[in-house]
């Protein structure tokens, strides 16, 4: 389970998001808020990409403690994900795979469903377009067993097809028992989730 | 017409390598401190050590051929600047333009612009002239000025040609390979593929900096073993600022991967060791298996994870990592000139794991876009 005491992260001297506690039972929330409310810092500080201060913990593991057996826990899907240009889709599926403990079938199901096939093995990363790079990125959030999943703006630049493959994969992860945090300014989200509005870097339940 | 392609080509050639200039401008300036102080230590032969570059240039066939692959390369850098530039977007109707005219007239436009590119080389090589003829004869020095009018007319000819008939870009091919590449081993590779030429450059000026002080490995004297191994470290400067880019924008995924932190920063020793391999077998060749290679090995890596840690705290500006690393360089100095050379590798790895472990997550790069 997700503990957050007194969370704050800073960009230079301003304080770009603060949450003083929240400890939210396994589910599916979707974080809402304006073009910079703090909705990616927020799920970047969750996924140790950038600094902080105060404490994060999954399953009593602490980010800043236990840093290893925490993101062993922990997913994460960027808005819009880089990778070196001359690796190949595989190349990082092998990577999260070794590293977040994944299996094999669970790869092919990913690819399957994400209808990745044609690309992943053979065409470089710099030939993908967004849409190719965000199903790659959400196949790396969904591989292991993560606890918990990060997905910031998951339904841009997603076709019709592999929306419903994602919406159906983040709900069999709840029935699962994982917490699912997804960031989206949509007007409508496609689940049912619990709804976080986030302003000027501050939660409001 | 002349001032114009002056203007775009030779302006924006060296508007857009002012960095790398400078560096190596900076570096030169550092060999030539270093020399002093080599001066100071081999007595009453300053004067010889202050000019040793410019002599060797002019009578070492090595360092001779280095500055003639290092001429190459950069008018190699100057050819593929313009053609690019010229087949910009921006420039398409200047091109359309240029290619009407008469040959003789285009020929004469760009052997005024490449000389205004090849001037660097040009002074360099008329210094080396001025003071090897003073100091050494001549012996090589009417070959490297031939070398460098040829450098020119094959620029000249290149672009005129490639412009006339049409440029081609390599396309990305789609790529099979044996099997997965090892995360530690992505910054080489990058190299491999985006900086070959900072790759074979820094790797030449390296081993002609060992070829010129190999005698500490003959002699097994830590104490300029360690000297040795912290000025290349610090020639290693530009493929460390490299993998920092690639890895605060394009890797900045792996920090999601569950590896502690100690294991974070000391993930590119494997990529370090492949990376310093010519200069151990350079070494290796050149003085055996003994004790001080280890020393030598070990305290490049150290320097090397030092300077790491260094461009990690200072962030993405390059003028201020290059002040950061003269500071770091001549510190290293007084440690050794004093006998501390040991304490100075021990106290750089303390200090490396420091700076990495405050600043591993890139925040000095998100501080400098912001202030």
């Amino acid at each position: 389970m997700l503990e957050i005491r007194n969370l704050k992260v800073y960009y230079s001297s301003h304080l770009a998001l603060e949450v003083p506690s929240w400890e939210p039972p396994a589910g599916i929330y979707w974080i809402h808020g304006k073009n910079g409310s703090g909705k990616s810092t927020f799920l970047k500080s969750l996924a140790g990409l950038i600094p902080y201060r105060g404490d994060i913990l999954m399953r009593g593991f602490s980010l800043r403690k236990n840093p290893e057996k925490y993101l062993r826990l922990v997913n994460y899907s960027a808005t819009e994900p880089v990778y070196p240009n001359f690796l190949l889709g595989r190349d990082l599926i092998h990577f999260f795979l070794s590293a977040k403990e994944g299996t094999q079938e669970q790869v092919e199901m990913m690819i399957d469903g994400f209808q990745m096939r044609d690309f992943i093995n053979h065409q470089p990363i710099s030939q993908y377009s967004s849409g190719m790079l965000k199903k790659l990125s959400l196949t790396l959030a969904l591989i292991g067993q993560s606890q918990l999943i990060l997905l910031d703006e998951p339904f841009v630049t997603l076709d019709l097809d592999t929306t419903a493959f994602l919406q159906d994969q983040i709900w069999v992860r709840r029935q699962q028992g994982a917490t699912i945090v997804v960031a989206a300014h949509t007007d409508r989200f496609p689940l049912e989730a619990t709804i976080v509005n986030v302003e000027s870097g501050k939660l409001k339940f | 017409m002349r001032s114009i392609f002056i203007k775009v080509f030779a302006k924006g050639f060296f508007k857009k390598y002012i960095k790398v200039l400078l560096f190596g401008f900076g570096i030169i300036i550092s060999y030539c401190f270093f020399t002093q102080t080599a001066g100071a230590l081999k007595t009453g032969t300053s004067d010889y050590w202050s000019m040793l570059l410019p002599i060797k240039v002019l009578t070492d066939p090595i360092l001779a051929g280095l500055f003639c692959f290092v001429a190459l390369l950069y008018s190699g850098l100057a050819a593929r600047y313009i053609v690019r530039e010229m087949a910009a977007e921006r420039n398409l109707f200047l091109r359309y333009s240029f290619i009407g005219i008469r040959k003789t007239l285009r020929w004469k436009t760009w052997v005024a612009t490449v000389f205004i590119i090849q001037l660097p080389l040009y002074l360099y090589a008329l210094y080396s002239l001025a003071v090897g003829y003073h100091h050494a004869g001549l012996r090589y020095g009417l070959f490297i000025l031939t070398y460098l009018i040829a450098l020119h007319v094959g620029i000249v000819t290149y672009v005129d040609r490639t412009l006339a008939y049409g440029t081609s870009f390599r396309n990305t091919k789609s790529t099979t390979r044996l099997g997965p590449l090892p995360l530690g081993l992505i910054p080489l590779v990058n190299h491999v593929h985006h900086n070959k030429i900072s790759l074979i450059l820094t790797k030449a000026v390296v081993l002609v900096a060992l070829h010129l002080f190999a005698d500490p490995l003959q002699k097994q004297d830590f104490q300029l073993l360690v000297l040795l191994a912290l000025i290349l470290s610090c020639l290693n400067i530009i493929l460390l600022y490299r993998d920092f880019v690639l890895q605060s924008q394009q890797m900045a995924f792996a920090l999601n991967l569950p590896y502690k932190t100690f294991a974070r920063f000391i993930e590119p020793v494997p990529y370090y060791l492949i990376l310093i391999s010519p200069e151990i077998i350079y070494a290796t060749a050149a003085a055996g298996i003994l004790p001080g290679l280890g020393v030598f090995t070990i305290s490049y890596v150290v320097f090397l994870l030092l300077l790491r840690s260094v461009i990690l705290s200072t962030g993405n500006l390059p003028l201020r990592i290059s002040k950061v690393l003269l500071f770091c360089f001549f510190t290293g100095l007084l440690f050794i000139l004093y006998a501390a050379h040991l304490m100075l590798v021990g106290l750089s790895l303390a200090v490396a794991i420091l700076l990495f472990y405050r600043f591993f997550q890139y925040s000095k790069l998100r501080d400098n876009h912001d202030s």
